[in-house]
């Protein structure tokens, strides 16, 4: 085996290629394939990996809070940049918001469509087609999980800002364009037609 | 003007002697030798980017090399305001030292 031909473990590179900010990427993953080659020629292989993975260990915690207190990263969180990284400029944020994000969106999307109750009741019996229907039949269920859902799906992917003006106050949702965020908001986005369509259907008959 | 960590001082003067070669690598094998102990990339480059930020050094990157996948390597230099704070930490510890008896002499107790 040619030693100039040989890789640093992806895995390792990669989990340290996601803390580390744009400014410093290339220098510090060249230099790190630099040294690992030069380990791999006098060592071998194994004890130079050995060492990649230990550097990788050492340094993503150090790395991860100093890129949590970098400006560069602090725009990208007020870009609203949440739940998926645009660009490598967000690596560090993308690996640390991704699965948390993930966490609060997927039990969001249950409760949208479940609520709460609907989903303790009615696991065992989950996904029988009378289970389904028994839900719709509780509309304070439906209507509890829409309005929960709702609101925690767009707090997962949006930032929600209010400003003073003069005589009132303007409030705004900014969501980072991407395709994963675009789901999720057109999912809100029906869930409260959906929600709105059922209150008129229901109030329908007292209002006329 | 903030005074520099030990660890700023070591990475200035490090930088100060490689130049015009000081990368992260070369800089971590020097401390090395003089320290005896290793410094990881994030022990290096942390600091250096705090210190680029302070205004006390200046990067530019060379070309790409294939012995680093590609990537090129980041040359850092002392920037006139690191000049003055390695010449201000120097004043400062030549004055402090200059002061305090004499080390040598009460470590063999004399």
């Amino acid at each position: 085996m040619v030693f100039n031909q040989l890789q640093p473990p992806r895995r390792a590179e990669s989990l340290l290629s996601r803390v580390l900010l744009d400014t410093t990427r290339e220098a510090v993953l060249g230099d790190m394939e630099e040294k690992y080659r030069q380990m791999a020629a006098e060592s071998g292989h194994l004890s130079s990996s050995l060492w990649y993975w230990s550097q990788v260990v050492k340094t993503v915690p150090p790395f991860l809070l100093y890129s949590l207190k970098s400006p560069e990263l602090r725009r990208q969180i007020v870009n609203g940049n949440t739940l998926f990284r645009e660009g490598k400029g967000s690596a560090a944020l993308g690996a640390l918001f991704l699965l948390p994000a993930l966490l609060i969106v997927v039990p969001g999307l249950l409760f949208s469509f479940f609520g709460l109750s609907g989903i303790y009741e009615n696991l065992e019996h989950f996904p029988t087609w009378t289970a389904i229907m028994s839900w719709a039949d509780r509309p304070w269920i439906v209507l509890g999980g829409l309005a929960t859902g709702l609101l925690i799906n767009l707090l997962a992917v949006a930032r929600v800002k209010f400003e003073v003006l003069e005589d009132s106050l303007r409030g705004t949702v900014l969501v980072k364009r991407n395709r994963w965020n675009l789901v999720l908001l057109g999912l809100a986005v029906f869930l409260a037609l959906a929600l709105l369509l059922y209150l008129i259907g229901e109030n329908l008959g007292q209002l006329l | 003007m903030k005074l520099l960590s030990r660890t700023e001082e070591a990475l200035l003067l490090a930088v100060h002697t490689l130049a015009p070669g000081a990368y992260g690598l070369a800089i971590g094998a020097y401390l090395k030798e003089l320290t005896g102990k290793s410094w990881s990339v994030g022990a290096i480059y942390i600091p250096l980017e705090r210190l680029e930020q302070r205004g006390l050094l200046s990067s530019h990157d060379g070309d790409p090399t294939p012995e680093r996948g590609g990537r090129s390597k980041r040359y850092y230099l002392l920037s006139p305001k690191g000049v003055e704070a390695l010449s201000e930490a120097k004043r400062l510890l030549d004055a402090l030292w200059a002061g305090a008896p004499d080390i040598n002499a009460v470590r063999h107790g004399i």
